[in-house]
């Protein structure tokens, strides 16, 4: 609870108290926003303005071409045709080994099971920086066969599949939810994968939306992963198109339309279901 | 466990033994997948870390701790490994403090609450690589705006991101907003559990506000903080990102990292991955250990109260989930 008492804040000591928080409060918000807007503005400037030794917040003559100028010069539908591809595939297989195994751990319990949850779990201490060169190797040759999956989908949806958070947090919601209900269902003759499509998985939609749209996160945030197993530019993701991009030749205007769009995504998905980011942030004191 | 087949012992075994099969079914996927994906690799890593590496005919020449000693006399590594810890503590300094300060005042708003919140935590969510962008454009020395704000200030320009002294901390003034909101929501969580009848009490006994703040609310978010500082520790020993785009390690080597060390010594044509994966295990060793320490910290202070909380929390969702609040 707040720290200053209700009763305190009557008093002009609170109430100045009070209202000095108030203040900083505000004061933060517009330098928190600003760089943002910064980067619109930047979106719509031409070249020679954006270069401005005093640089202007709204732009001159706003040059609205900048936006498909960049978009066929840098093939960014694409770019961002990948990186769906990627977070949505992802979110199918990984979300699926999660719910499985989670289900397993938490109402099926087969003998002998305790230490997995803890095999699995584990995996967080496992920094993803380490893994990544070694998953090239393992990629550039899968598992021996000759197989080469660098540059290919396959080699991220694989690697991103095993996510110990997401079983973490999954078994915990389960552990939670009524073993009387499905005991029931079991008398009436339900399979284990009965119960689980038709009775946890519908008293699950809260947790699966935190698991899906951190999935969405995690992916569409990615970048050494994608930087080492899809080199090729057709394979680019967004996040990889951004750092190409700075990092040749480019004009800003492009840079920043290039920023603005992929923000936009996050942003609408987070407009739309702040909530459950925001538990998932909350309920298990990780960002994943 | 109950079972409608109780009365009868050998269905009842039957049963269970079914059971038993499609819970190891189930768990099956997971276990290849993270066998194959997080357990493999890092074992991986480790091995080609004794080898020469021949890319073409795996892995290539045996050669010990030959790659090894070679990082404790290589003075680039010990530059990397300096960086990082000045990484971290400009860190410190710098973002660490400021989520605990935001989550304490946010805290105190009555009405506006949620409007605080967003406002902080919506630019935190903002893509981590877009943001660095944004800030080598703002940080830019001829047209940037940092060197305008100077000079309105009638301050002398600066060269920022190019200026060895100040590179590290120009790159950590974005984690300020970045990390801030994110964090903040983690410590508001905690502040908010708080009982209301510790602060009374201490009201009662004539603690100021400050006072109450530094004594009662900093002591109960305390292993809060303790995590959050290893957590902090272990994400500065796999910076890369950050550095990857906003300098490259320059300049001249002043934010190189570890990470990036390593990966240069694979990539750009060096194709020494033996040597790169020496390096990313010596970090993958520092991280291990750090990780553990926090589980274990995590574990005395908070077994209890997950319970509780996991609890409450799971309650409310089902309940949510019961009203098809989806």
């Amino acid at each position: 609870m707040a720290a200053l008492h209700p009763i305190e804040r009557k008093t002009a000591k609170g109430k100045i108290t009070y209202w000095v928080i108030i203040a900083v409060l505000c004061i933060g918000v517009p330098i928190q926003i600003f760089p943002y807007l910064w980067m619109v503005s930047g979106m719509f400037k031409s070249n020679k303005e954006i270069m401005r030794a005093i640089p202007t917040l709204i732009p001159a003559a706003p040059k609205f071409t900048n936006i498909p100028e960049t978009f066929s010069k840098y093939n960014l539908m694409q770019n961002f045709w990948n990186t769906l591809i990627l977070c949505g595939g992802t979110i199918l297989i990984q979300c699926t080994i999660s719910i499985l195994a989670a289900y397993a751990l938490s109402k099926l319990k087969p003998r002998g099971s305790k230490f997995v949850l803890l095999y699995f779990v584990g995996t967080m201490m496992i920094n993803e920086q380490a893994i990544a060169i070694p998953s090239y190797l393992m990629f550039n040759n899968f598992l021996g066969t000759g197989l080469n999956l660098i540059n290919n989908f396959w080699s991220l949806l694989l690697a991103f599949s095993a996510w110990g958070w997401s079983i973490f947090l999954l078994k915990g919601f389960f552990d939670g939810l009524p073993t009387d209900l499905l005991e029931s269902a079991r008398i009436d003759g339900a399979g284990a994968m009965g119960i689980l499509l038709r009775i946890v998985m519908p008293l699950s939609k809260p947790v699966l939306a935190v698991i899906t749209l951190n999935t969405f996160m995690a992916v569409y945030n990615q970048f050494m992963f994608p930087l080492i197993l899809l080199p090729d530019s057709s394979k680019y993701t967004i996040m990889i198109r951004i750092y190409a991009t700075q990092k040749g030749a480019a004009t800003w205007t492009n840079v920043m339309v290039l920023l603005s769009f992929a923000t936009l995504p996050v942003l609408l998905v987070y407009l739309f279901a702040q909530r459950y980011i925001v538990q998932g942030i909350t309920m298990t004191g990780l960002k994943g | 466990m109950t079972h409608p087949n109780a009365a009868h012992p050998v269905r009842r075994k039957y049963a269970a033994v079914k059971f038993s099969l499609i819970g190891w079914v189930f768990l099956l996927p997971a276990l290849i997948s993270f066998t194959l994906f997080k357990y493999y690799p890092i074992l991986l890593g480790i091995i080609v870390s004794f080898f020469k590496v021949d890319i073409v005919h795996m892995p290539g020449a045996f050669i010990g701790l030959t790659n090894y000693l070679r990082a404790f006399r290589d003075h680039f590594f010990a530059t990397a490994v300096w960086n990082n810890i000045q990484f971290l503590l400009i860190g410190l300094v710098m973002t660490f403090w400021a989520p605990i300060l935001l989550a304490t005042l946010v805290n105190e708003v009555r009405r506006g609450k949620t409007f605080f919140r967003t406002m902080y935590y919506i630019p935190a969510i903002a893509p981590g690589i877009a943001m660095m962008v944004l800030w080598k454009f703002i940080w830019q020395p001829d047209f940037g705006l940092a060197n305008f704000i100077m000079r309105t200030l009638g301050l002398k320009d600066q060269l920022w991101l190019n200026d060895v002294r100040l590179v590290k901390w120009c790159m950590s003034v974005p984690g300020l907003i970045m990390g801030g909101g994110m964090n903040m929501l983690i410590y508001l969580a905690a502040l908010q559990d708080i009982p209301e009848e510790q602060h009374e009490s201490a009201l009662i006994d004539g603690a100021g506000f400050v006072k109450r703040i530094l004594r009662i609310s900093l002591p109960q978010i305390l292993p809060i903080i303790t995590t959050m500082l290893i957590l902090a520790v272990i994400s500065s020993f796999n910076a890369f990102d950050n550095v990857m785009i906003m300098t490259n390690g320059g300049p001249s080597g002043s934010t190189e990292t570890i990470i990036l060390y390593s990966f240069k010594q694979a990539y750009f044509g060096n194709n020494d991955y033996g040597y790169a994966l020496a390096l990313s295990t010596i970090t993958f060793l520092i991280i291990f250990i750090l990780t553990l320490i926090q589980m274990s910290l995590d574990r005395d202070w908070s077994v209890e109260r997950m319970k509780r909380d996991e609890k409450r929390r799971n309650q409310a969702l089902a309940q949510s989930a019961r009203m098809g609040g989806s």
